[in-house]
């Protein structure tokens, strides 16, 4: 059953394609939101019986389609729990917003979208991985593009694009070598001639560090993601970006662990590192709210790849659905702070619900990052006062934008009870902590509280001070389409410098 | 030097430098043609015959570039399309292609 179950899993939305076409042709009758809510709910209760059937499954499991070489496979281990739990959360997410997607054209495409992303998770071998990503893309190009804002979804396309053939070349160059389709999935696929290998985890490394954007790949995503409605934002924040994640993982950490080649590790560290700072920084002088929560994602997608290249991959991946669920939360919680008006109870609640949010994204004591963190920081006491840091600009970058969000709810009792409601949480979450777990630092308490005190004051009185650095990653870093491309080639050209220099080719 | 890497080379300078974008869009195109050329000199076999099962003739070409590719260039003609459609959409909003006159989009 979990066979079939797995295999048909991807084509649930191509089969809805197909009803919704054959109902409009046959009957002249639109019946796609009905189709699209119905895929989603078959999805996510496919997801559920998927995860009560999968508890025993250990290590790689795969299915062939036939016993041909080259045959098209599927492939489950127990890492994929979690990315399924990553596109679940948007996908439940979505299920009270469909309303967003306004045409058939629309739902059509958000169809195509979900059956690229859902391939993703299910298939066993590089080429699919390939072909399934461009399905998920491209779909994301027109979704992304929904508001109008085509320069975006062109900005999308070419950095998509320069990715997907560094992706292709990796694959020609590990065939070359003698690889088979399931590399990465399968160790007895990974048999090849070493220069080959060299060369086809750094494309592959290249690719996904794109897909992944990775430092100085990055200025497309707040563009992209900030453009189109909540629920395609929600979509591309929590899974799209972490699937180049992902991809980093199977096509170049796993081989290159086996293979013993440490350098990818190393890179994928300072990288995730320039990331995560540059993230911080974008964040902190941006002045508007929807690309501030987009900008976020690069701070994740570093700390998620630290963790990677310190190989705390467990943690790593548990990170990816606990982001979903703060993007999804954001996006949704925006657009109803952004366009609905003081009727709704919606509205009224978005601001704790934002600053809950705000306050798990950070990392601070008692939200679930804080735990994950403080498992990561107890074999890397370097990296602490980087990530305090980093919870500092995240505080800071949302404190900023206080006053437009106390315009938005027009009264001043809510930030006032949203306030007294996470003192409250804090301490009775810290009181039970500290009973559950004597040895808990108050050290860390006190910083925590000091990071917040900090944040929200610089938020109030120095952010506006610093006016000439507002908005500069758009303004300076990333000021036109060319010299994103051009920070795009540099990339590439860095990473072949650095695993050239490490691997002592020069 | 190969003329795969001098097509490489134009394209890429011509993808950082062009500044329209429909001449960005063929340069990706250049890039990925040159690929999907290395890939089915990968699996040529000089005097090979065409890899269907049946026939009796023991040197056939790899079948598998040739499959993999037939898919890749699906995919860049979709790509191809979409892109054009998109540039087509933005040029009657802001009624130029030109990167320099978007500035940051």
């Amino acid at each position: 059953m979990f066979d079939a179950l797995w295999m048909l899993v991807a084509f649930f939305p191509l089969l809805g394609v197909l009803v919704i076409l054959s109902v409009s042709f046959l009957l002249r009758r639109d019946c796609s939101a009905f189709v699209v809510a119905l895929v989603l709910i078959l999805e996510i209760v496919s997801f559920v019986v998927i995860y009560f059937l999968t508890r025993p499954i250990e290590g790689n499991y795969l299915v062939a389609l036939s016993a041909l070489p080259f045959s098209i496979q599927f492939h489950f281990s127990q890492e994929k729990i979690f990315f399924m739990a990553n596109l679940f959360i948007p996908m439940a997410f979505a299920l009270f917003r469909l309303k967003s997607l306004d045409s058939i054209n629309v739902r059509l495409v958000f169809l195509f979208f979900l059956a690229g992303s859902i391939g993703l998770l299910v298939t066993g071998d590089i080429f699919n991985f390939f072909v399934f990503y461009e399905l998920m893309i491209m779909a994301a190009y027109v979704l992304i593009g929904l508001k109008g804002n085509y320069g975006a979804s062109i900005k999308y396309m070419l950095t998509g694009g320069i990715s997907s053939l560094f992706f292709l070349a990796g694959i020609i160059v590990l065939y070359a070598g003698g690889a088979g389709m399931g590399f990465g999935y399968d160790p007895s696929h990974e048999i090849i001639a070493r220069p080959w290998l060299d060369l086809g985890l750094l494309l592959c490394a290249i690719a996904f560090a794109i897909k992944a954007a990775l430092f100085p790949a990055s200025g497309w995503v707040a563009s992209c993601h900030g453009a189109t409605n909540s629920l395609v934002s929600s979509f591309l924040a929590s899974f799209t970006v972490f699937s180049g994640i992902r991809g980093f993982y199977i096509f170049v950490l796993v081989p290159a662990e086996r293979a013993g080649m440490m350098e990818f590790f190393e890179l994928l560290r300072y990288l995730s590192l320039a990331t995560m700072i540059v993230g911080a920084l974008c964040m902190f002088f941006e002045t508007d709210l929807k690309r501030t929560i987009a900008h976020n994602t690069l701070v994740t997608v570093g700390l998620v790849g630290l963790m990677c290249s310190f190989k705390n991959y467990d943690l790593a991946f548990l990170y990816m659905p606990i982001h979903a669920l703060h993007k999804s939360i954001m996006f949704y919680s925006y657009e109803d702070l952004s366009q609905r008006g003081g009727r709704y109870l919606v509205r009224r609640l978005s601001l704790p619900i934002i600053g809950l949010a705000i306050f798990s994204m950070a990392g601070l004591f008692a939200s679930p990052v804080y735990f994950l963190k403080q498992a990561f920081l107890s074999g890397q006491s370097v990296y602490k006062v980087l990530l305090f840091g980093m919870s500092f600009f995240v505080v800071a970058a949302f404190a900023k934008h206080r006053l437009g969000l106390r315009k938005a709810l027009g009264k001043r009792f809510w930030p006032v009870l949203a306030v007294l409601v996470f003192g409250a949480l804090y301490l009775m979450l810290f009181g039970h902590s500290l009973l559950a777990n004597p040895g808990l630092s108050l050290l860390d308490l006190a910083i925590d509280l000091l990071v917040i005190a900090a944040a929200i004051l610089v938020g109030r009185y120095l952010w506006p001070k610093l006016s000439f650095l507002h908005n500069f990653d758009r303004r300076l870093l990333f000021a036109n389409l060319n010299r994103e491309l051009f920070m795009l080639i540099l990339l590439p050209i860095t990473m072949t410098v650095f695993i050239v220099f490490k691997r002592g080719l020069l | 030097m190969n003329l795969d890497l001098w097509l490489l080379f134009v394209a890429v300078w011509g993808l950082i430098v062009v500044d329209n974008l429909i001449k960005k869009v063929m340069c990706l195109s250049i890039v990925e043609s040159m690929l999907i050329l290395e890939f089915l000199k990968i699996g040529f076999v000089a005097s090979g015959a065409a890899p269907i099962l049946n026939v009796s003739q023991r040197v056939v070409v790899d079948p598998v570039p040739q499959a993999l590719m037939l898919t890749a260039i699906v995919i860049g003609m979709c790509f191809n399309a979409l892109a054009c459609a998109v540039i087509v959409r933005l040029y009657r909003q802001t009624g130029t292609v030109l990167v320099s006159e978007l500035g940051n989009v």
